[in-house]
């Protein structure tokens, strides 16, 4: 086995959110192993900018039938469904790609694309072609957390109807793949209850990490003095409800108990969640001067800006697979306030010394409180060792090894 | 002895005779200066900085002539305020609201129909003021001391003084005496008037918010925070609660003092204005509310009361007589006012700028007084109508039952029924009326500003 074509919902040339950071650190791993790999991205309409793409993405119409506004949140199920039922030149540019690539294991990360892939195949092997191995990289239990998306739950028959084809696909991606890949032992456990014959195909778990970082103690100075901050906590987020729904939920009803001086760090497109909360249009007033939301930033001044944190907070309380943020805390050797969800996939992290866990609001918001009035701790002599555990380097080594393993049998 | 130091900022830009808050911060810094050698007292600058007052300049702040009134002033028939409600600026706002929809997006529309009545409101208030300034034009200035100007050094209290900030500080600003308070460690004292624009949003403009990150400000800067009463002191704690702060600052209640009675105030010393008015309103019984004309105040219920009074004895119905400023929101009900009948036989009649000598013979000469305000943080001027020896009836409001000591009949304020029947019976029952003012005279007890200033002090000294 030597060629890896590696199919994602979204591209991996400049990787931000944490589904590209994954399948991007896969991709270098991959290569690592000594692999060829080629990455095919199906993005919706104009998501990512062109600079963005790369050789093999294909860019499907935004304005197609197949893309129901009123499932804003199913595009990755759509885009799938939308490749795998085209006549047209849409399949035909899918198909003549992987033609092109010609692949021996396609592994693709989300279940979103297995149905194009699977056409792909079964036109290959009716042509006596033998088939490509499959990997199924999972990144979370999708329809469970689809359906804790859904605002009114799943009573919308349209909603409930998306949620129940999304669990279909991904029990067809779990029995098809030769090798299922999980985030954390719990998602791992789940996938494999949803297989008849488990046996039959090969299970590991690759835990998300991050690639090392160190701050660089003047950027640190310059971030402070940029965004005229001292004492404060820092929360990063993308533009996800459920980021919102977390921090409000942990630090609610108000940010009342921060000191005068004191605030909040929030980095990334989650801010304008936060201020759309019923939590935060209680008492604007007293949240506002309290938070600095400096949006998007470079990677270097969010890792200054960790790297000066009091707290990093990890407010996490629904969604699946394992956090990258937290593998940043983590990695970082600050002080980390997190919730148990925010740990999952994690093993005993909640045991490290620069990690304190807080299940509810009234401890969360007490122990973000006791943080604040304390002096920074320095970073614990053993933390070098244990940060090398939530480095991709680390993390995927499992990974490499069962795909080598596949390429044998 | 730790030092005090009193900011005096509320005081220093307060010009006009003093409400009930600047009224209690120049009384407290009056008995200090007399009282408490080495009082410093000082203003925040314009970078936040206090800077000391000089002794000299001090007495002038706090001397009655810093807070000059103005003529009495009817309010009524002269300024004609339907007019200029229904004006210019309105009528813009009308028209672009019936074409909002088509100009602007949708979601705009209301936005669009608030801010014309905001505009309105404030061009109708404008007007008001014109023609008062236009009323009083022909008398004689009164002359202002002047405080010599004076650049003065930045204070420094040790950790062992007292800061006294109990003034309008949610304008000047709470983060300055926390800044102080960082710098230097002073113990701090804070003051809680009331949270009614936090837990009554709708009478209180949009002061909901400014008013929430003030109080939460003192919180984090307070050593201790004195409350004008019980009420306001659990409306305090509640709110914290409900914002979830954890470590507050005791919280002590101090009642307010009476406000001081003029029992001999001459009518000879008043002015021809004040006399005028006091002879037309002697032709009959009259009843007195001494209150901000504002939707929280409650008039309404006394337009109702006096219109249905009016209904039933015609000719024999008495005055009703208001004192206080124009407040915010009542256009609608000052149209209404205007165009009952009650208003135009000259039964209700509303005065501002009343002197204090003026305001001791309205009191002394009225029946009775009323205050059915919806809700209230202490309720001053009905302790001022106990302390000439007046029933007072008032709402159920539980800082005016506290404040009147249990001594008064008190009613829910939206009861109409109960309202009627309360006033008609003690304006029809003369020994009903002696017997509830003997009853005052006998048991009510005033507070006097010495008294209030030395538990404030105690407070301060025992509860940090």
């Amino acid at each position: 086995m030597k060629r890896i074509v590696q199919l994602t919902t979204y591209p991996l040339k400049t990787p931000r959110h944490g589904g590209q950071l994954r399948c991007a650190a896969i991709r270098a791993c991959y290569r690592d192993a000594g692999f060829e790999v080629a990455t095919v991205a199906a993005i919706h309409g104009s998501d990512y900018r062109p600079a963005d793409l790369e050789r093999d993405d294909l860019v499907l119409p935004a304005d197609h039938a197949a893309f129901d506004p009123r499932l804003a949140r199913f595009v990755d199920l759509q885009s799938g469904e939308l490749i795998a039922h085209d006549d047209g030149p849409i399949w035909r540019a899918f198909a003549r790609t992987l033609d092109r690539l010609a692949p021996d294991a396609i592994a693709f990360e989300q279940p979103w694309l297995y149905p194009a892939a699977r056409r792909w195949i079964d036109a290959r092997v009716a042509a006596g072609a033998p088939p490509p191995r499959l990997v199924y990289s999972s990144q979370n239990i999708e329809w469970k957390l689809k359906r804790d998306e859904c605002a009114g739950g799943t009573r919308d028959a349209m909603q409930a109807d998306a949620v129940a084809r999304v669990e279909r696909l991904e029990r067809e991606a779990v029995r098809h793949a030769d090798l299922v890949v999980a985030c954390t032992d719990e998602e791992l456990a789940e996938l494999r209850a949803m297989d008849e014959a488990p046996q039959a195909r090969a299970w590991v778990v690759a835990h998300n990490a991050i690639a090392p970082f160190e701050a660089d103690p003047q950027r640190v100075a310059d971030v402070r003095r940029r965004l005229g901050i001292d004492r404060y906590a820092v929360f990063v987020g993308s533009a996800h409800p459920p980021n919102a729904d977390g921090f409000w939920r942990m630090l609610a009803p108000s940010l009342a108990f921060l000191r005068p001086d004191e605030r909040i760090v929030v980095v990334g497109g989650v801010v304008n969640f936060l201020r759309a909360h019923p939590v935060y249009r209680a008492w604007p007033a007293i949240d506002e001067p309290r938070l600095v939301t400096p949006g998007e930033i470079e990677r270097d001044d969010l890792v200054a800006l960790i790297g000066g944190a009091h707290v990093i907070l990890l407010p996490i309380t629904t969604g699946g697979g394992s956090n990258l943020k937290t593998a940043e805390a983590i990695y970082s050797g600050r002080p980390v306030l997190a919730t148990p969800h925010a740990l999952r996939g994690y093993g005993d992290a909640a045991r490290w010394p620069t990690i304190t866990v807080a299940a509810d609001a009234d401890a969360f918001r007490r122990s973000l409180r006791a943080m604040l009035d304390r002096d920074t701790p320095g970073v614990p002599a053993n933390h070098a060792s244990i940060r090398e555990i939530v480095t991709w380097q680390h993390s995927l080594v499992p990974l490499a090894d069962a795909v080598r393993s596949l390429g044998r049998t | 002895m730790a030092r005090i130091y009193i900011d005096l900022t509320t005081s220093v830009r307060w010009r006009r005779p003093p409400v009930g808050i600047v009224r209690v911060e120049r009384e407290f810094a009056r008995y200090c200066l007399l009282h408490e050698p080495d009082t410093v007292f000082c203003e925040i600058d314009a970078a936040g900085e206090y800077r000391a007052i000089e002794p000299a300049r001090a007495r002038a702040i706090l001397d009655d002539g810093w807070c000059r009134a103005e003529p009495v002033t009817p309010i009524g028939t002269p300024v004609a305020p339907p007019a200029p409600v229904r004006g210019r600026v309105q009528r813009l706002f009308d028209w672009l609201a019936a074409r909002g929809p088509k100009l602007v997006p949708a979601a705009a529309y209301p936005l669009l129909r608030d801010l014309g009545r905001v505009l309105a409101e404030h061009h109708a208030a404008f007007v008001r003021h014109r023609a008062t300034k236009k009323a009083s034009r022909g008398a004689a200035p009164v002359p202002q001391p002047q405080a010599p100007a004076d650049v003065s050094r930045r204070i420094e209290p040790t950790a062992q003084d007292l800061f006294f900030s109990i003034g309008l500080q949610w304008h000047h600003g709470a983060i300055h005496a926390w800044r102080l308070k960082q710098r230097t460690g002073v113990r701090i004292v804070e003051a809680c008037y009331d949270t009614i624009p936090i837990d009554f949003p709708e009478y209180a403009g949009s002061a909901k918010q400014p008013f929430a990150e003030h109080f939460t400000t003192i919180a984090h800067t307070a050593d201790v925070v004195f409350a004008i009463s019980d009420t306001s002191n659990a409306d305090l704690a509640a709110f914290y609660r409900r914002v979830g702060l954890f470590d507050v600052p005791p919280i002590r209640t101090v009642h307010l003092a009476t406000p001081e009675v003029h029992r001999d105030a001459d009518v000879d010393a008043l002015g021809d204005d004040e006399r005028a008015a006091l002879d037309t309103l002697a032709e009959r019984d009259y009843v007195l509310y001494v209150s901000t004309f504002e939707t929280r105040k409650n008039h309404r219920m006394l337009l109702q009361v006096w219109k249905e009074l009016h209904r039933r004895r015609g000719e024999a119905c008495p005055t009703l007589v208001v004192v206080g400023m124009f407040g915010w929101g009542v256009n609608d009900l000052w149209a209404e006012m205007q165009a009952s009948e009650v208003w135009e036989a000259g039964r209700i009649v509303m005065l501002h700028h009343v002197s204090d000598a003026l305001l001791a013979h309205l009191y002394r000469r009225c029946a009775f007084t009323v205050f059915p305000s919806i809700y209230e943080g202490w309720g001053l001027a009905a302790t001022e109508s106990l302390a000439y020896g007046k029933l007072a009836i008032v709402s159920d409001a539980p800082a005016l039952r506290e404040a009147t000591q249990g001594l008064c009949p008190s009613i829910h304020p939206f009861d109409f029924p109960r309202w009627c029947e309360t006033i008609a019976h003690y304006l029809d029952d003369a020994d009903a009326r002696a017997g509830a003012e003997s009853r005052i005279r006998s048991t009510y007890v005033p507070r006097h500003w010495t008294d209030f200033s030395k538990d404030l002090l105690a407070a301060a000294r025992t509860g940090s």
